[in-house]
């Protein structure tokens, strides 16, 4: 039924060759911005939104005259930064967090949990308005309100990996042997649980690029005018009459990029997986 | 009166408007005299055809109307969003009301008389039936004023009251209402366009002074009564035969509350509705492009405008404030970013507000006058140079939520500013925090403002006046204030407003952007009358009717 | 299982109770402390940005009790909660029990529906994809569930709007409808635009819950010992259905959250959007009840899916119980 597992690994699927291919790209937009698009600012209000094909404008403009194009590109950048940073804050967290929780328990456990019940049960809108209102905002304040409210689904992730980890025979016996208690944790337990992690990072990197332009959507991301595809999308539900491409070019990006991520993700973890099976 | 919009506030979220509501209202009234005789403003439709479509002279058995915001309570002593004013004012009345010239007009009130600059009595009508029937008395009256006095009651109205000294019954069909202090915005109050709303004693009782629920449906005297009312979904009205007027063309009205503005479009384009409210700017060429509809534009007397602090750093520079002036080009934002919908603002009053004395033409011809500083980039660099801060600076500038065409405005001439090495960082914010900030007196502040009255006067007095948020002083414009504030002449008093705001312009407090314009849809079966921006606070449905 | 009843079970229990009640404690302060926090002010959202004397800001300050220091206006709010008194809403006057009970009719319809269509189509198309594992019909489905994973949901909600209900004319633009035929129709694209992400989820744990079982020894050895593959599959599914199960309980509390967009863009009067209004407004008393209301649903949830581990695996239990 499941074939065997040695072919299987040698041949990298066409979707992740694609999906490899789609985020490299999008990295090097949001790079080398500058020199990818370097008119993405560029307003020309006189000329306002026009649909697409119209010369020197591939996909039309915005309401401010600019190239949809190349406003697009530009939002590459902050496409894969801040989930980047969102994915590798809240794993950090729930990797200390979690690890220390499911291989202690006791007390540092509980107010670990009551930690994640506590921020799983905080309405994320509230956390996002206020926060943007005491610290104003912007698009690295949404990151941080953003790790924040990751981190406790990734401790428990890892609380629960590692209690499962726990009574297993090479625990047991180091912790027989007398091993200092996080040396176990950290030498021993965590390469165990780094496939779940890792796998779990790239999607969290999706969910956090569809997070932000959420909240880019009800107008907390970035600042207006800034190369965003949440905010475009936003503002180009506006134009939906005048130029549809406004909005559907960012959302398209948006879903690919997404999907890109998630299925390199999901081969990742059928890969780390089999490695730790074998091994 | 500062009274910032809240029009803007419904377009997406529906209640946010109660934040910042009472405001389109009319709050001070200069107006009294002012409108007494003011011949009505024409609407500037500029784009509309308001009067095409011929009066059938036949009903309309229902008009569905969309509503831009989503209402929870129709009473607007509790809720107070204009939305609930459009809605109350068709059901409920005042002792006094207004009519689409902007003129307090009769209601419940046959006659006022003003016996003291404190005291104003209301001879009651004696043939007004609410709609259950009854009749309308002094007792009633009063009743509704103690309730309309009563924060708990009333509590976005109720602070309107604080002027008034004693509500008494001076005759069998006489009211007297003493003002503490000599007030000409006191004839407002009473009006359902600003705190009043009459309803029969034994209905506040019943409903234990929580009308406008759904379980407590208004009731009033008005041509129409609720007859279904779903909090945040739809409220159904229905023709009355207690009306005393003229029987309306409308038999039903149905108001769905589709607080979100695409959605409202897609309505639309749906053919779900006849006619619908605050067609957001940035969307007006879709709308007009919806098969079978008209869109009707008014002058709305709202001011757009930057603020500068003179206190503040680098703003208490003349030279920094003017080479702003110059970077931005007014013509291009009014032409490309309003589309046409507005009017390039050459000073704090409105062309609207010179009713009585000058056309809207006229006066914007007068204003004209007024020294501008031309859009020239040279001219800006110019000025910056000579300026405290040759090299440039870095400055933020809000905006409101409700008005996002204020941000692609100022994205606009922060590209422009850029040229001349000024980054302005343009944010935007919910219109609450919006509000808050204006408070703190930020160096670089919009100001969106909905002038509620016809006095030209209104704004120029508060921004140029004492606490204004310019933290402007000049003493010869104080003067000329004080000087206007005692002239009875109505021209020799907008000479001297005119003069004032000139001597502003050289100081450049104050850089005026556009004046605006709101704009209705109408569905072509539909025809309006005489539309302006008062329009929809009057007995509204008598001016519609079946077109062809 | 015996031993569960009578056993240290209901002290774990009781210690969850106690546990929830301590969060909800928490996060009602907290709450309260991050709107004290907001800017902004109530009394000029109430009035608007109309001139008033600073008397009238007064008045209306002290009739909110909005003078009073901070923590006696908690523990005012406290006092009178803990009676089951959550107070009136400030900006629509109303009771906060009516208001929530009419709003959550339609924010718990149009969850429910997502929850009942992601669990309909996503847990049957797992369990084929899992079983086809490798094969073309697996691949699409996983892909797609993929894509349907990274959509956001008001993207796919403009999506069908403008397709099904602006296009077709199939399904209603807005409003939520009369009687229980005609609200099922309204909220139906918005669960299914709901649904989608959820739908993608439910696919990809379903799928691989399924195949963790199918790869066990157990499943082998039930092959080689010649049972039939309906049989085998039987003894599969039983098996993965548990932390299946438990997964879709903690998609309780993301629910939620995916509903403020979907409200936002198919602009219906909902939970979600009653919670952004209301922050924005500070409007404490609806702030507060609707954050208790929630978080009560995921803590319960929460306690749930851990009683299940329990009841699963007797290593936990033993280890759980035992702290």
């Amino acid at each position: 039924m499941s074939g065997s597992p040695d072919r299987r690994r040698r041949r990298i699927p066409v979707v992740a060759i694609l999906s490899a291919v789609l985020l490299a790209f999008v990295a090097i937009c949001a790079l080398a911005q500058e020199i990818i698009a370097p008119k993405a600012l560029e307003q020309d209000i006189y000329l306002g939104v026009v649909g697409g094909g119209v010369e020197g404008h591939l996909f039309g403009t915005d309401q401010l005259g600019r190239d949809i194009l190349q406003l697009s590109l530009a939002g590459a950048r902050s496409a894969l930064a801040g989930p980047l940073v969102v994915a590798l804050g809240s794993m950090l967290i729930g990797f200390l967090l979690g690890t220390y929780a499911g291989y202690r328990g006791g007390v540092v456990d509980m107010l670990a949990g009551r930690y994640a019940d506590l921020l799983l049960a905080l309405p994320a809108v509230l956390l996002a308005i206020v926060v943007a209102g005491l610290v104003g905002r912007g698009y690295w304040v949404t990151v941080a309100v953003l790790i924040v409210l990751f981190s406790p689904s990734d401790v428990r992730l890892v609380r629960g990996a590692v209690i499962e980890q726990t009574p297993r025979p090479y625990i047991e016996s180091a912790r027989v042997l007398g091993i200092r208690p996080s040396r176990i944790m950290f030498r021993h337990i965590a390469p165990n649980i780094v496939p779940i992690v890792v796998a779990n990072l790239l999607l969290n990197v999706a969910f956090a690029l569809v997070a932000l332009s959420s909240l880019s959507y009800l107008g907390l991301g970035v600042p207006p005018g800034a190369p965003d595809w949440g905010r475009q999308l936003a503002d180009g539900r506006q134009l939906l009459g005048d130029n549809p491409l406004a909005a559907v070019v960012p959302g398209v990006l948006i879903i690919l990029t997404a999907t890109a991520v998630n299925l390199l993700g999901d081969w990742l973890s059928d890969l780390l997986d089999r490695r730790v099976v074998a091994r | 009166m500062a009274d910032i919009d809240k029009r803007g506030a419904f377009s997406r979220r529906g209640l946010l408007k109660a934040a910042v509501t009472g405001v389109t209202i009319l709050s001070a009234a200069t107006l009294l005299e002012a409108c007494g005789a003011a011949p009505a403003p024409k609407s500037s439709a500029s784009g509309g055809s308001a009067e095409t479509g011929q009066d059938t002279g036949k009903d309309i058995e229902l008009l569905r109307v969309a509503l831009p915001g989503s209402l929870s309570n129709l009473y607007p002593g509790q809720e107070s969003g204009i939305l609930n004013y459009y809605v109350a004012a068709i059901c409920m009345e005042g002792l006094v009301g207004v009519d689409s010239s902007g003129a307090i007009v009769p209601a419940l009130a046959s006659k006022v008389e003003r016996t003291s600059p404190t005291t104003y009595v209301y001879t009651i009508r004696d043939d007004a039936k609410f709609h259950d029937g009854s009749p309308v008395t002094a007792d009633d009256i009063l009743h509704s004023i103690e309730m309309a006095r009563d924060a708990k009651v009333s509590p976005s109205t109720a602070s309107y009251w604080a002027n008034l000294d004693e509500a008494a019954k001076s005759g069998v069909n006489e009211i007297t209402l003493t003002s503490k202090t000599a007030d000409e915005a006191f004839g407002w109050i009473p009006s359902n366009v600003d705190a009043l709303w009459i309803a029969p004693k034994t209905a506040w009782e019943k409903a234990k002074n929580q009308i406008g629920t759904a379980q407590s449906p208004l009731v009033g005297s008005g041509p129409y009564k609720v007859t279904e009312f779903a909090p945040d979904s739809h409220v159904e009205l229905a023709r009355v035969d207690t009306w005393r007027g003229a029987r309306p063309k409308v038999a039903k009205i149905r108001f769905e509350f589709i607080a979100d503005d695409n959605t409202r479009l897609l309505a639309w384009k749906a053919n779900k509705a006849d006619m619908s409210l605050n067609v957001p700017l940035a969307q007006a060429r879709q709308w007009e492009a919806a098969p079978g509809t008209r869109v009707v534009y008014a002058a709305d007397r709202s001011y757009a405008g930057l603020t500068f602090n003179v206190t503040a750093k680098p703003f208490d520079d003349v030279r920094v404030r003017k080479a702003i002036a110059h970077a931005v080009n007014r013509d291009a934002i009014v032409k490309n970013i309003l589309h046409g919908r507005g009017q390039v603002a050459t000073a704090l009053s409105t062309p609207e507000q010179f009713g009585g004395l000058w056309t809207p033409e006229q006066a914007a011809k007068e204003l004209a006058a007024i020294p501008q500083y031309a859009y020239d980039l040279e001219q800006a660099k110019k000025e910056l140079a000579q300026s405290s801060v040759p090299n440039g600076f870095t400055a933020s500038l809000s905006y409101p939520n409700t008005g996002p065409h204020l941000g692609t405005a100022a994205l606009a001439f922060a590209a422009d500013l850029k040229k001349i090495g000024i980054t302005l960082d343009v944010k935007e914010l919910p219109i609450e925090q919006w509000l808050a900030e204006l408070n703190t007196f930020p160096p670089l502040s919009y100001m969106w403002y909905f002038n509620t009255t016809g006095d030209p006067g209104e704004l120029a007095n508060w921004f140029l006046g004492e606490g204004n948020p310019a933290k402007y002083a000049n003493d010869g414009i104080t003067d000329t204030l004080a000087k206007a504030g005692s002239e009875s002449d109505p021209a020799r008093r907008a000479a001297l407003l005119i003069e004032a705001q000139t001597a502003q312009a050289a100081d450049a407090a104050y850089l005026p952007l556009w004046w605006g314009q709101s704009a209705i849809a109408l569905s072509s079966a539909v025809g309006v009358r005489d539309y302006t921006s008062y329009t929809l606070l009057t007995d509204w449905p008598e001016h519609l009717y079946a077109a062809k | 299982m015996k031993g569960l009843v009578a056993g240290p079970v209901p002290a774990f229990v009781l210690r969850r109770a106690g546990a929830t009640v301590l969060l909800l404690l928490a996060l009602s302060l907290l709450v309260f402390g991050l709107l004290y926090l907001a800017p902004g002010d109530v009394a000029r959202n109430l009035l608007g940005t109309r001139n008033v004397t600073p008397e009238a800001l007064a008045e209306i300050r002290a009739r909110y009790h909005l003078d009073e220091p901070f923590l006696q206006q908690y523990w005012r709010w406290l006092t009178h909660a803990v009676t089951g008194d959550f107070g009136t809403s400030i900006r629509t006057g109303r009771p906060i029990g009516p208001l929530m009970l009419e709003k959550t009719g339609i924010t718990a319809a149009t969850a429910g529906l997502a929850f009942l269509l992601s669990v309909l189509v996503g847990i049957p198309a797992g369990i084929v994809t899992a079983v086809r594992r490798g094969r073309w019909l697996d691949r699409v489905l996983v892909t797609a569930s993929v894509v349907g994973v990274s959509a956001p949901g008001f993207a796919i909600g403009l999506l069908l709007l403008y397709v099904f209900a602006l296009g077709l004319g199939w399904f209603p633009i807005y409003g939520t409808g009369e009687g229980f035929l005609d609200g099922l129709w309204h909220l139906a694209l918005p669960a299914i635009a709901l649904a989608l992400g959820l739908g993608a989820f439910v696919v990809k744990l379903t799928r691989a819950a399924v195949i963790r079982e199918l790869d066990q020894d157990y499943v082998t050895f039930a092959r080689g010992r010649g049972l039939s593959e309906a049989a085998t599959l039987r003894v599969v599914l039983r098996n993965a259905a548990i932390p299946i199960v438990t997964s879709l309980g903690l998609m309780v509390a993301y629910l939620f959250g995916g509903t403020v967009l979907i409200e936002v863009t198919f602009a219906l009067p909902g939970l979600g959007a009653l919670m952004e209004e209301s922050v924005l407004f500070k409007d404490v008393p609806v702030v507060q009840a609707l954050t208790l209301a929630v978080a009560l649903v995921v803590s319960v949830t929460a306690f749930l899916v851990d009683l299940s581990y329990l009841l699963i695996d007797p290593r936990v239990r033993a280890r759980t119980v035992r702290r």
